[in-house]
């Protein structure tokens, strides 16, 4: 299943931050190991990934650099200590965002409890 | 689209071509390997390229975006710090110097009026000459370092030898702050040297040689502006080393390194001339030579200890006979921080020493921030340059150090002194306009544990022994 673009976009560099918070990796090796790891939900395609690096370098969060592997010469990107500090930043971000998500799907869950309550509670005044 | 179309269409939209290229290469990659995955599922190979080119996305929109990344950017902090700087050394030398009736009154040699027109022409040449310095690609420099370096050295050495230049006072002064132009090309070399081991850093000291000799026996004038120009190279040296670029270890490479430095100063003074090597001795013993070569130096000293914070002290010291001393240092002399503690007082003049620090702190930072290890060293070797200059000269002024140099940056009279500073202010803008448009080239290091040494298919090696001295006997 392919996300949205736009549901997918904002969180793209804080995805990619963390896979490379692991590990150093190339292009095509973060667009795998993102697919597998949220089971095919996550398929970037390499026109928005590059780009995407190549802005993160230039604001100092990533390093790239040439190293050969399999008999192929790879850019390579590294995270910076910047680099660090914004996913942590981007990490926090996050948790606000999917705590307030999860508050509003509970407080409509909670409408619904408390609209059965009040009726519950409208009955029981009745019989009183 | 086929694999071709896609990648020209790419780069046709990025107009810097380096960035064009290394994008057309990363795709390309990209591309492979997707295509790779896709035969491995048992697709035919044009399929699979096809279908791999497919998953890229819309290459215009691609190239686009990353044109709009990899633009050169104007780093606009530091051209105002300098533009600022600029204007505030024009302000203070008038102030303190030219324009003061203490000079203006006694005809002080270099105080005419003419000299602070000139000194204002050389500072508008000097910014026009930045900011065509900064238009250039530093990569080249660094790509041609070798030649450039050795362009460099055996032009000046060639000039000074044949006798074509005048000689002032047996040598080419007007020439020493050409040296400083040798520290950013230095950068380059030790850059082009990575990987290559000893004879790596062996190379890099055989160049500090190149450059003491061209400075101290063919220019023959101006040493503390060479040593300023050494100790620049030297310190790009070590941190070559200290990062490990030539393939030895820190510990080791630093070790021989300290061995081959002693080495090579002991040679160095054996190749100074007998005035050169007194100052030496001033410079480390200046209370032994108070009537003699140290006299200068004595003589700031009884200045220093009349200033006033807040005052000038021009009274006080022409009481004291110490002023015309002063007025003879004139602007020439290097000795603008003291004229200005004299005539604004020592507060303003330390406002102005932070005021230095703070710059000197921001270019600092910056060279140590570039992601190009290129840009890096040349910067750095810029930034410690004009470093070790601004630092000798205020402890000159101040009576702690002989070795006097060419002049402060943008405080100080001279038309070369002037044009030099600003080119290194150029390369330094230059490196950070190109910040998102160069990569580094990248170089295979052999690093084996305990090897400090290669020769040709032999290696020396430092191994534990394996089992105590019993296995053994």
């Amino acid at each position: 299943m392919a996300s949205d673009k736009n549901q997918l976009s904002g969180n793209t560099a804080m995805l990619l931050l963390q896979l490379l918070s692991e590990k150093d990796m190339y292009g095509y090796e973060m667009i795998e190991t993102l697919q597998q790891r949220s089971n095919d939900v996550f398929e970037l395609k390499a026109g928005t990934l590059y780009p995407l690096l190549h802005g993160m370098e230039a604001r100092n969060q990533l390093i790239s650099y040439e190293k050969e592997a399999g008999g192929k010469v790879r850019r390579y990107y590294r995270i910076t200590t910047e680099g660090r500090k914004e996913l942590k930043q981007k990490k926090k971000e996050w948790e606000i965002y999917r705590e307030a998500v999860a508050q509003v799907i509970a407080g409509c869950d909670m409408g619904y409890a408390g609209g059965i309550c009040s009726w519950i509670g409208g009955v029981g005044y009745g019989i009183g | 689209m086929e694999l071709d179309e896609f990648l020209d269409t790419m780069s046709e939209q990025i107009r810097n071509p380096k960035v064009g290229v290394m994008a057309r290469k990363e795709m390309e990659n990209h591309i492979r390997d997707q295509a790779q995955a896709y035969e491995e599922m048992g697709m035919g190979r044009d399929e699979a390229i096809s279908k791999a080119v497919g998953q890229m996305g819309d290459p215009v929109t691609t190239g686009v975006e990353l044109d709009r990344i990899h633009r050169p950017k104007m780093e606009w902090g530091l051209f105002v710090w300098i533009v600022l700087f600029s204007i505030l050394g024009l302000v203070i030398q008038y102030v303190c110097f030219y324009g003061l009736e203490e000079i203006r009154s006694q005809e002080v040699w270099g105080g005419g009026m003419e000299n602070f027109i000139r000194q204002c022409v050389y500072t508008a040449a000097g910014l026009a000459v930045m900011a065509g310095v900064c238009l250039l690609d530093y990569s080249v420099i660094g790509k041609y370092a070798g030649i450039g370096g050795f362009a460099f050295l055996g032009t000046i050495g060639l000039l000074c030898s044949l006798d074509i230049l005048p000689h002032i006072n047996g040598g080419h002064p007007y020439l020493k702050s050409l040296t400083y132009l040798f520290v950013p090309l230095y950068g380059g070399i030790l850059y082009k040297n990575r990987g290559r081991g000893y004879r790596g850093a062996g190379a890099g000291l055989l160049w500090l040689w190149g450059l003491f000799f061209v400075g101290a026996r063919c220019i023959g004038s101006g040493l503390g502006v060479i040593l300023n120009a050494i100790l620049a190279c030297l310190c790009l040296l070590l941190l070559a080393v200290w990062k490990e670029w030539f393939g030895f270890t820190r510990k080791a490479g630093l070790g021989v390194l300290a061995v081959l430095t002693l080495v090579m100063c002991i040679l160095m003074s054996k190749g100074l001339a007998p005035y050169q090597l007194r100052r030496i001795q001033v410079w480390l013993h200046p209370e032994d030579f108070a009537n003699t070569a140290g006299y200068q130096i004595h003589t700031i000293r009884n200045i220093v200890s009349s200033l006033s914070l807040n005052r000038s002290s021009y009274g006080l010291l022409e009481q004291r006979g110490l002023a015309e001393f002063l007025r003879n240092l004139g602007v020439y002399s290097e000795f603008m921080f003291l004229q200005t503690a004299v005539t604004l007082g020592v507060m303003k003049t330390v406002c102005l020493c932070l005021l230095f620090a703070a710059f000197l702190m921001y270019l600092l930072r910056m060279a140590m921030r570039q992601k190009n290890q290129l840009g890096q060293i040349m910067g750095l070797g810029c930034t410690l340059v004009l470093t070790a200059e601004i630092v000798g000269n205020v402890l000159s002024n101040f009576g702690l150090g002989i070795v006097s140099t060419e002049g402060i940056p943008f405080f100080s009279y001279g038309k070369w002194h002037t044009l030099v500073v600003y080119i290194l202010f150029g390369i330094l803008l230059g490196i950070y306009r190109y910040e998102n448009l160069v990569w580094d080239v990248p170089v295979r290091v052999r690093r084996e544990r305990g090897v400090i040494a290669r020769i040709g298919d032999y290696v020396i090696r430092v191994e534990k022994r394996q089992g105590g001295l019993s296995e053994i006997e």
